[in-house]
C-alpha cells in the first residue's frame, strides 16, 4: 500500500507532491532544457521539443527522475544519451506531474540562451493552472505566497455510505492577487483546478484538522 | 478349540481406547482456488472423552468422543478492485480532456484480503461410531532380515498381531452454520480491512472505507453471496474443500488402520526369562477376536 498518498497535507504549487500538478502553455516553439528539483536540489535534467504537429498535450512526470537518479546510482544529471526528450505542439500543454514518492518537487523550463525561464513552476504566471486534491478533512488556507489575502477551504469528511464514495467533478477557480473567492469547498479527493491570472505561488496550508 | 485364549474385560478395553484417543493428532492447510477467490483451511485436531461400549453382537460401541479444536480455521482469499485519486480533468475543451491529473492508486495491485474465519464455534464435536475388531498381522518394516525374534524384541522389531477397530459406514454431518454466519463473515472483512490499512491514520482508514463503499456488499458481490450465509458457508467448507469428509475419513482411518487398539507380540512370550534362560516364546497364528457384552477375547493356535 501506497502510504504517502496520505503524507500529502499541504499543498504547494511551488513544491509539487502526489496530488499536485501544474499546467504550462507553450507557445513558442524550440528545443528547451527542463531542470527537476528537490529542495533546491537538481535531481535531474530533460528536453522538451516544442514543435508543429507535435502532441496537442504532454505529461512531465517530475518523480521519474528520482527513480532514474537510484537507478543509476549517480549524481545529476549527465544522463548523455538517456536523457529523456518530451514533445509538445506549439500551443500545447504540459502537464507537470509526481507520480509516486513523498517528496516535493519544482521544476523550471527555459531556453538555455535567455536568463528568462520558459516556466519555473515555483513561480505560475497568467495563463498556467494548478490542480490538486485534498484528502484530509478539515479547514486550510488558500493564499499565494506572491500575493495578499487568503480564501479558506472546508473539506468535510465523507461518511461511509451504502454506495461507494466518488468525488465530484473538480471546483474550478481563478488566483490573482488576491485569493478570487470567500471560500472553497471541496470534497475529500474532489479536484481543484486554479487557474492563474498573474505570479503566483499557490499554498494550500491545513489549519485545522476535522474529526 | 484355540491353543491360546486370552481376555480383557471392558474395563481394560476402555484403557486401551483411553490410549490410542490420546494419541490421535491431526493437523493440515490446504487451499483450493475458485475463480474469483481462493478459500482454504488449517487445522488442528485432537480428541478427548468418549466411552466405549462392547456389545453382545461382537461389535463395539464408541459414544460421545469429542473432537478438539486445537485450531480450526477457515479462509477466504479475495482480491478487492484497487482504488485510485486524482484522474480528474484538468483542462476540458470541446473536443474532449487535454489534460488530466494523474490518477494516484493507494494499493500498487489489487489487494489482497484474508478473511480469516474461527469455524470451531460451527464443528459438531460428538460423534459415535459402531464397529467390529479386526486383527491384521504387521511385519516390522525395520526389522532386517535374518535376525531372530529374541534380538527383535530386545531392539524393539517384533512383528506384531494388531487389533484395529473396522468402523462401519458412519455418517457425521460435521457442521452446524448457525445464522451468526453473517456476522462471522462481516467481523472478519473488517478486521482483514483493518489490518490492510494498518499503517493508516484513521481519517485516511475512514476515506478509503468509504471509496470502498460497504465492503460487505463488495465482497458480496465479489463471491456472489447468496442471502443465506450460513448455507454458502456450509458448502464453502464441507463441500467445496471436503473438510467435513476429511476430517471423518481421518478420524475413520485413524481407527481402522493407523493405530491398533490393542498389540499382540508374535512369538509370542508365555514364560519370561529366568536363571540366565531365555524367554520361552510360541509362534502364533489364526489369531482372532471377539467381544462380548463384558469382555474382548482373541484366541490364536500355536504354530
Amino acid at each position: 500500500m501506497r502510504t504517502e498518498v496520505f503524507q500529502q497535507i499541504g499543498v504547494d504549487s511551488g513544491a509539487l507532491g502526489l496530488l499536485s500538478s501544474s499546467v504550462h502553455r507553450f507557445d513558442r516553439p524550440g528545443t528547451f532544457a527542463g531542470t527537476a528539483y528537490v529542495d533546491g536540489v537538481a535531481r535531474g535534467e530533460y528536453d522538451l521539443v516544442v514543435e508543429e504537429g507535435g502532441p496537442a498535450a504532454a505529461q512531465i512526470d517530475l518523480s521519474a527522475f528520482g527513480a532514474r537518479r537510484a537507478r543509476r546510482g549517480d549524481g545529476c544529471c549527465d544522463d548523455g544519451p538517456d536523457r529523456p526528450t518530451y514533445h509538445v505542439a506549439v500551443g500545447g500543454y504540459v502537464c507537470f506531474c509526481v507520480t509516486s514518492g513523498a517528496e516535493r518537487w519544482a521544476t523550471v523550463v527555459g531556453d538555455p540562451r535567455e536568463r528568462a525561464a520558459e516556466f519555473d513552476s515555483r513561480r505560475l504566471e497568467a495563463g498556467d493552472m494548478f490542480a490538486a486534491s485534498v484528502l484530509r478533512p478539515g479547514r486550510y488556507s488558500v493564499r499565494n505566497s506572491f500575493g495578499k489575502g487568503r480564501t479558506e477551504l472546508v473539506v468535510p469528511p465523507v461518511r461511509r455510505g451504502k454506495e461507494p464514495y466518488r468525488p465530484a467533478e473538480p471546483v474550478r477557480t481563478r488566483m490573482g492577487e488576491v485569493a478570487g473567492r470567500k471560500s472553497l469547498r471541496l470534497g475529500q479527493a474532489q479536484g481543484v483546478v486554479f487557474t492563474v491570472a498573474g505570479p503566483t505561488r499557490i499554498v494550500i496550508d491545513l489549519d485545522e484538522a476535522i474529526h | 478349540m484355540a491353543d491360546i485364549t486370552v481376555a480383557a474385560s471392558e474395563a481394560a478395553f476402555q484403557d486401551f481406547f483411553d490410549h490410542v484417543r490420546d494419541n490421535f493428532a491431526f493437523a493440515q492447510a490446504d487451499s483450493v482456488d475458485l475463480g474469483p477467490f481462493t478459500a482454504g483451511y488449517d487445522i488442528d485436531i485432537r480428541l478427548k472423552d468418549g466411552s466405549i461400549d462392547l456389545r453382545g453382537d461382537n461389535t463395539v460401541s464408541i459414544k460421545e468422543l469429542d473432537i478438539d479444536p486445537v485450531k480450526f480455521e477457515g479462509y477466504v482469499g479475495i482480491d478487492l478492485p484497487g482504488r485510485c485519486f486524482g484522474g480528474f480533468c484538468i483542462l476540458p475543451t470541446p473536443w474532449g480532456c487535454a489534460i488530466r491529473a494523474p490518477r494516484i492508486c493507494v494499493f500498487d495491485d489489487d489487494p489482497d484480503i484474508a478473511l480469516t474465519l474461527d469455524l470451531a464455534p460451527f464443528l459438531r464435536t460428538e460423534v459415535s461410531f459402531i464397529g467390529s475388531l479386526l486383527t491384521q498381522y504387521f511385519v516390522n518394516p525395520n526389522r532386517p532380515p535374518g535376525m531372530d525374534y529374541l534380538t527383535a524384541e530386545d531392539a524393539g522389531l517384533e512383528n506384531q498381531w494388531q487389533v484395529f477397530i473396522d468402523t462401519e459406514t458412519v455418517d457425521i454431518d460435521l457442521f452446524d452454520f448457525a445464522d451468526i454466519a453473517g456476522d462471522l463473515l462481516e467481523a472478519a472483512l473488517d478486521t482483514a480491512i483493518d489490518q490492510l490499512l494498518g499503517p493508516l491514520p484513521g481519517w485516511a482508514k475512514d476515506l478509503v472505507k468509504a471509496i470502498f463503499g460497504p465492503v460487505i456488499d463488495l465482497v458480496r458481490a465479489i463471491l456472489d453471496l447468496p442471502d443465506d450465509l450460513d448455507e454458502w458457508l456450509s458448502d464453502l467448507f464441507g463441500v467445496s474443500l471436503g473438510l467435513g469428509d476429511l476430517v471423518t475419513q481421518v478420524l475413520l482411518d485413524y481407527f481402522a488402520r493407523q493405530y491398533p487398539i490393542s498389540v499382540v507380540e508374535d512369538p509370542f512370550p508365555i514364560l519370561g526369562p529366568s536363571n540366565g534362560l531365555i524367554p520361552v516364546k510360541v509362534p502364533l497364528r489364526d489369531f482372532a477376536v471377539r467381544v462380548t457384552d463384558d469382555e474382548m477375547v482373541a484366541e490364536a493356535n500355536i504354530g
